[in-house]
């Protein structure tokens, strides 16, 4: 149980004492697992892509599907004799439960017609970090009409997207605005119980590698392929990594300076001899992950950088691009976000977008309370299509969440952090964030045993201190 | 025990002689043993070394890592390559330890990780596939994929490919080398998904082909796609176009330039079959080779006299083939042909060009008909990227001193959609009053290949716009 909050190791140290009787070529035989891959909500179909239609039909589908997810809620809470009412239908004065999608007014919030238009004479809004301000409104928007919010509701932290519940009154005097008493989202989806593991399984989790920036951590990185392929360690240590049954690599493995966006806006006489800044970050990328899947499981998934589509959910990257790595069968491109499970445990998470933009349009400022947040709202990216890229989606919102995860993760963030969030029926998920490797050259692993995380962390420290010489050569 | 003291002596060698850096990965990459023996290798080392002499001057680096407590109370695993002298230090800091074995010995002192990192990687960079046999932890899922399930892969994904990707691809195994396979396999695929993109657009080429194969390539056909040709003519012979793609150089951007050069001769040989394809007349047929031939003559000529010559010795057959031209069904735009003719003609004679009048004034004509056979094949076939020869005016000093602007071809590939807007060229010319301006024939050339559909509703108009000229 090396990789736990209290590590038992054994045979620390043998390969600096004297020879044992034993050889040393020890052996392990890595642990398998089952794996069961749900993404097929999030996969296109090459033929049916079509980005002429509208957003309506997304939100739309969004509240058909959740209205009756969250009228049971909301009779669990505040009982069947409020009447659930559509906002054509309000009563002045009469207390009654409204469902509807949420919408934040922002006057901060970037518009390209406020750019475009001429009247305003405005220079492009300048990129700020958070775009809110205090006099963000809420709006409660259903099939037919909006109105107001006022009352018990924040508006800082709340974004646009989520389907909510509201239990109050419309004002006689106040018409057009809705007075909140409580609110209410969907309840947790029903879990599937985890199945008992015996052995320790373990997943490592490693995000924001961002090979060809500035920051790129290579030799960091191939200690973390050296651990997990097994070959750094004590013998201990070795067994225990054997149990590493899958990576996932959670997007932004290519740097944001790979992105040479401006090749797009120079005449094509320019830039044909030059080649893309990304093909020399995915060679390597390439040869990271062949070493990787010669050894293990290995799923990557595209982020923000990463040569895929912007809007989500973003598609796997191309086998071709990894020609050495995808001669193993244990390589897997995924998409962005990734619903899997394995060995029965299931597993839900992204490459860290949609929480970026909940950052940005939130007062939120801990990245997993807001993801939690998509936890409880039961989507996860509530400000696609608003604010986040978006496939106009016509059949179905695949970012609902349906099926409760046991683990629930964002890539790319700036820390490590997780929690144990606990449902109402008694779910347990576990929130997790994955730092940026390129940052702080820390990977998570995560036990499927027990639910617990561990973060490794790699480092190379050499003082440059010249004095302590242990042999000084020019006495020779 | 000897083979010990042989890696100890081989160890000897490396760091004292040769001065490397031997890290435990290289040592066990380049002695082909277990990385625990390389480990355990390398302290046996130290220790003689260390009993020997006093003094070294051997510096070690050893990997270390256990569980550390960082500032914010978080218990994180800690994995650290520190020198020797920083060893107990960070050992310290961790409680417990989970690790400690050599990293390094070398003779040279480091002053960061790159140099360690360097070797590491050129010794991966030898051996990609082979970079972790050594390692402790073995994966029987782990395999290389063979051949076959490539070709599953690539059949599933581009789901547009035609069906003689399988056997293509195990043509294409055998002759590919076995070292480059993956790297090959992959831009096969490549090839094959680039095959299947324009397999759409060349398959009323492909129908047509077989006649293509037994016409001589033309002299005056650019070398370059000469070559190419003959692949283009197994091309067509075959069912499955990788093998053709196979004898190829393997690289994939070098095969689509050639695709494109080779586009040049199928265009030119599109609509003159397309409409073989029509008349059963084998009359037409000798008068359809005839033209073809004339055709492809004058598309890759340059701006030399010689040819204008040559092709008006055929005047007789342009003529001809005009007259045969409106029976032909599904050309409603016969008759724009003809309208065009005289007004070019007369406006050759408008500038007064000397001399050259008739040739251009029958080379015109000549063009006339390329344009309506390309109108008519146009309307006949799919639409597909055309290599147009596009019209281009090239200024240069004559012998006697007098500027010459010629209209010249220059082939241009554009888009199926950018159909070829109709230029007049001869607008242009006639405001230059002082320059000699030869005009070349075929400003026709640029005449659109007025479209069947009425989709092109906007074309039309445009075309009609330029009748009215």
């Amino acid at each position: 149980m090396i990789y736990s909050d209290k590590p038992d190791p054994d045979g620390v140290g043998d390969f600096i004492t004297e020879q044992s009787e034993e050889a040393d070529n020890h052996v392990f035989c890595r642990s398998s697992s089952d794996y069961q891959e749900h993404n097929d909500r999030f996969k296109f179909k090459l033929k049916d892509r079509s980005f002429s239609r509208q957003y309506a039909h997304l939100y739309s589908e969004r509240l058909m599907t959740m209205r009756p997810k969250l009228s049971k809620a909301a009779q669990d809470k505040w009982g069947l004799e409020f009447p659930i009412r559509k906002l054509h239908e309000l009563v002045h004065g009469e207390k009654c439960i409204v469902i509807g999608t949420l919408f934040k007014h922002m006057e901060l919030r970037p518009s390209i017609l406020k750019e475009v238009s001429e009247e305003h004479n405005l220079m492009p809004q300048p990129i700020r970090s958070k775009y809110t301000e205090e006099n963000d409104i809420l709006i409660l928007e259903d099939e037919l009409q909006r109105i107001f919010l006022i009352g018990d509701i924040k508006a800082s932290t709340s974004v646009t997207g989520p389907v909510i519940a509201v239990f109050g009154k419309e004002p006689e005097n106040d018409a057009g605005k809705f007075y909140v008493e409580e609110y209410c989202f969907q309840h947790l989806p029903n879990q599937l119980p985890r199945p008992i593991i015996e052995n320790d399984r373990y997943i490592a989790f490693i995000s924001g590698i961002e090979i060809g920036g500035k920051q790129e951590k290579l030799f960091q990185l191939q200690l973390f392929i050296d651990l997990v392929t097994g070959q750094l360690g004590d013998e201990g240590q070795q067994k225990a990594t054997s149990q590493i049954v899958r990576v996932i690599v959670a997007g932004n493995s290519l740097s944001q300076s790979t992105q040479d966006k401006d090749s797009l806006n120079k005449a094509k006489y320019l830039t044909k001899k030059t080649a893309a800044g990304s093909v020399e970050a995915i060679k390597s990328l390439d040869d990271v992950l062949v070493q990787l899947a010669s050894c293990v499981d290995v799923d990557i998934m595209a982020g923000e950088f990463d040569p895929s589509n912007h809007t989500l959910p973003q598609q796997q990257l191309h086998r071709c691009m990894f020609p050495q790595a995808n001669s193993y069968q244990t390589l897997h491109n995924v998409t962005n976000p990734y619903d899997f499970s394995v060995s029965g445990v299931r597993i839900l998470g992204s490459s860290g977008q949609p929480i970026d933009d909940i950052y940005r349009y939130s007062d939120i400022d801990n990245r997993l309370d807001m993801l939690e947040k998509t936890l409880e709202w039961g989507h996860v990216a509530p400000t696609a299509p608003d604010t986040l890229g978006c496939y106009p989606f016509y059949k179905e919102d695949p970012f609902i969440i349906s099926e409760c995860p046991h683990v629930y993760f964002a890539a790319n963030q700036k820390d490590f952090d997780s929690r144990i969030h606990k449902g109402a029926d008694g779910q347990e998920v576990l929130l997790l964030t994955v730092p940026k490797f390129c940052e702080t050259s820390t990977c998570v692993l995560v036990n499927l045993r027990n639910l617990e995380c561990q973060p490794i962390t790699f480092d190379a420290n050499f003082s440059t201190d010249m004095s302590a010489d242990s042999s000084p050569e020019q006495d020779k | 025990m000897t083979e010990t003291s042989l890696f100890m002596e081989n160890l000897d060698e490396f760091i004292y002689d040769e001065n490397k850096i031997v890290t435990y990965k290289w040592l066990s990459n380049t002695l082909q043993i277990h990385v625990n023996l390389a480990k355990r290798l390398l302290f046996m080392f130290i220790q003689q070394e260390r009993n020997k002499k006093d003094k070294d001057g051997l510096k070690v680096t050893y990997f270390v890592a256990g569980l550390s407590i960082d500032s914010n109370g978080v218990k994180k695993h800690l994995c650290s390559v520190v020198s020797e002298k920083d060893l107990n230090v960070v050992r310290s800091k961790l409680s417990p330890v989970t690790s400690c074995h050599i990293y390094s010995v070398h003779k040279v002192k480091l002053k960061d990780t790159n140099a360690l990192y360097a070797t590491d990687f050129e010794k991966i960079k030898e051996n990609i596939f082979s970079a972790t046999s050594y390692s402790a932890i073995k994966f029987e899922k782990a395999q290389q994929r063979r051949k076959e399930d490539t070709v599953k892969e690539s059949q599933t994904s581009a789901s547009q490919a035609p069906s003689s990707v399988i056997t293509v691809k195990k043509d294409a195994a055998p002759i590919s080398s076995s070292t480059t396979t993956h790297g090959n396999k992959k831009k096969t695929q490549g090839k094959v998904d680039i095959a299947s993109m324009f397999s759409q657009q060349s398959k009323p080429v492909k129908k047509e082909g077989e006649v293509k194969k037994d016409k001589p390539s033309e002299s005056k056909t650019q070398n370059k796609p000469e070559p190419k040709k003959g692949g283009m003519n197994s091309f067509f012979k075959t069912a499955d176009k990788t093998s053709f793609k196979v004898e190829e150089s393997k690289v994939v951007v070098k095969e689509k330039s050639p695709v494109k050069n080779v586009k040049s001769p199928v265009e030119i040989v599109n609509p003159a079959k397309s409409r073989k394809g029509k008349l059963s007349d084998s009359e037409d047929n000798r008068t359809n080779k005839s033209k073809r031939r004339r055709i492809k003559a004058d598309l890759f000529d340059s701006s030399s006299d010689e040819e204008m010559e040559v092709l008006s010795d055929e005047e007789d057959e342009p003529i001809t083939c005009i007259e045969t031209e409106p029976e032909k069904p599904a050309s409603p735009k016969s008759p724009s042909p003809k309208k065009q003719k005289p007004s070019p003609v007369s406006n050759i004679e408008n500038t007064g060009a000397a001399g050259k009048k008739v040739n251009t004034g029958s080379s015109e004509r000549k063009d006339n008909t390329e344009s309506t056979e390309r109108k008519d094949n146009t309307g006949s076939t799919e639409r597909k990227r055309k290599r147009v020869k596009k019209l281009v005016a090239k200024t240069y000093k004559d012998e006697d001193g007098f500027m010459i602007t010629e209209k010249v071809y220059e082939t241009d590939s554009t888009d199926a959609s950018d159909q070829e807007t109709p230029k007049p060229p001869l607008s242009k010319k006639n405001g230059t009053d002082n320059l000699n301006n030869k005009n070349k024939p075929a400003q026709k050339k640029k005449t659109p290949p007025k479209k069947a559909s009425p989709a092109k509703g906007k074309q039309t108009s445009m075309t009609s716009f330029f009748k009215k000229k």
